[in-house]
């Protein structure tokens, strides 16, 4: 299963960009502060497999 | 000057202070639940740098709220002293409630809400609203960013350091200014508001022409008033943001204020009244979520959010009574 932070930041960064059309003033701001929570989300992610493979190694899964 | 804008200004004042009693507690919360100042500095502290802040920050967020709210047209003395009292009694009632609820919110919705009773919806101007509604979802989001960011970095950096003690001690001192540069943040951003009420009133009073910029002393009183208010700051809030939300170590608090005093200093210099107590919230949440998400006390930041709901419809129902009454009263 993904770490649950992965799909914390994935709904953060969802929220930005359902805001973002209201601002289109601060166009770039928002995108990136969106593009951050997807690039969490993705880092939570891999942490969480690499985790589980290097328990898997070590006999705890 | 009109004794009604005399009494409105003061009313406006008062309304700054408390802002100061009730959000400026967010300022200290971290350096107090972390230890690093005791609660009498950590106010002494924060409400310097409160005051400080005018000689940093431009009046860019006093002119949307005087000019980018309600149409000049419908912001009479009494609308905005009916806005102004509707966003103190929602302030006082949420702060014996324990709520870290906007004081910013309170007031957008007051002024709003006592507008439209007398005037219609065709009042308010959308654009601003818009942007300060769009704002209240981001700024958390914005700082929460930030504190993933700050969080994730500082454990990178630091994460082959044995002597935790040592770190500690370093970031207890980082925290004095980061705690500094949001206390910096809230007085730039939170002062302002008040600025520009009066700067509202001037104007509605006639004492200042529509396209007038903020006057000194304005900015002077302003920046005093929330000093005020911080050095005599309440303690139910801190508990809220500082204990309840998460716990915090020095490196948490360094991670929280400098991610909130970065998205301060952003609204501000951009001119949109955000809420203080929304950015460190998400900065704190931020900060805990980067450890694990059981860390965060999810029930207390649900209570946090319900808050943030409410705050708008609630400020601007109880103006509207307060409108209501000004206008039977003549």
């Amino acid at each position: 299963m993904t770490d649950r932070r992965a799909y914390f930041s994935l709904g953060a960064g969802l929220a930005v960009l359902a805001v973002q059309p209201m601002v289109p003033q601060y166009r770039w701001a928002t995108l990136s502060v969106a593009f951050i929570y997807l690039a969490f989300a993705v880092l939570f992610t891999i942490a969480n497999l690499s985790a589980k493979r290097t328990a898997k190694r070590n006999g705890h899964l | 000057m009109e004794i009604g804008a005399i009494i409105v200004i003061l009313f406006a004042l008062a309304f700054d202070f408390t802002n100061g009693f009730h959000d400026a507690a967010n300022s200290i919360a971290t350096v107090v639940s972390t230890r690093v100042l005791s609660p009498r500095f950590a106010v002494i502290w924060a409400a310097f740098f409160n005051f400080v802040a005018f000689l940093i920050f431009s009046t860019h967020v006093a002119d949307t709220i005087a000019k980018d709210v309600v149409a000049q047209s419908a912001l009479t003395v009494g609308v905005i002293f009916a806005g102004l009292m509707g966003a103190i009694a929602w302030n006082l009632l949420t702060f014996w409630l324990g709520l870290p609820t906007s004081s910013s919110h309170a007031l957008v919705g007051g002024m709003a809400g006592a507008a439209v009773v007398r005037d219609g919806f065709g009042v308010l101007i959308s654009e601003g609203l818009r942007t300060i509604g769009a704002f209240i979802v981001l700024s958390p989001l914005i700082g929460l960013a930030l504190g993933l960011i700050l969080t994730v970095a500082i454990q990178w950096a630091f994460h082959r350091r044995t002597d935790i003690e040592r770190l500690n001690k370093g970031f207890r001192r980082g925290q004095l200014a980061s705690a500094a540069a949001f206390s910096l943040g809230h007085g730039g951003n939170d002062a302002q508001k008040t600025m520009g009420i009066i700067l509202a009133v001037l104007i509605a009073a006639g004492n200042l022409p529509p396209d007038a910029e903020v006057p000194l002393w304005v900015v002077l009183s302003a920046h005093t008033a929330i000093g005020l208010g911080t050095l005599f700051g309440g303690w139910r809030i801190v508990k809220t943001m500082g204990f309840k939300l998460t716990r915090l170590q020095p490196a948490g608090g360094v991670a929280a204020e400098t991610a909130a005093a970065a998205t301060l200093f952003f609204a501000s210099a951009q001119g949109i009244p955000v809420s203080t107590t929304h950015t460190i919230t998400g900065a704190i949440v931020g900060v805990g979520a980067a450890r694990r998400l059981s860390a965060v006390r999810w029930r207390v930041a649900g209570r946090v959010v319900w808050a943030w709901i409410i705050t708008i419809p609630g400020a601007a129902a109880i103006a509207a009574v307060f409108s209501l009454l000004v206008g039977a009263m003549g």
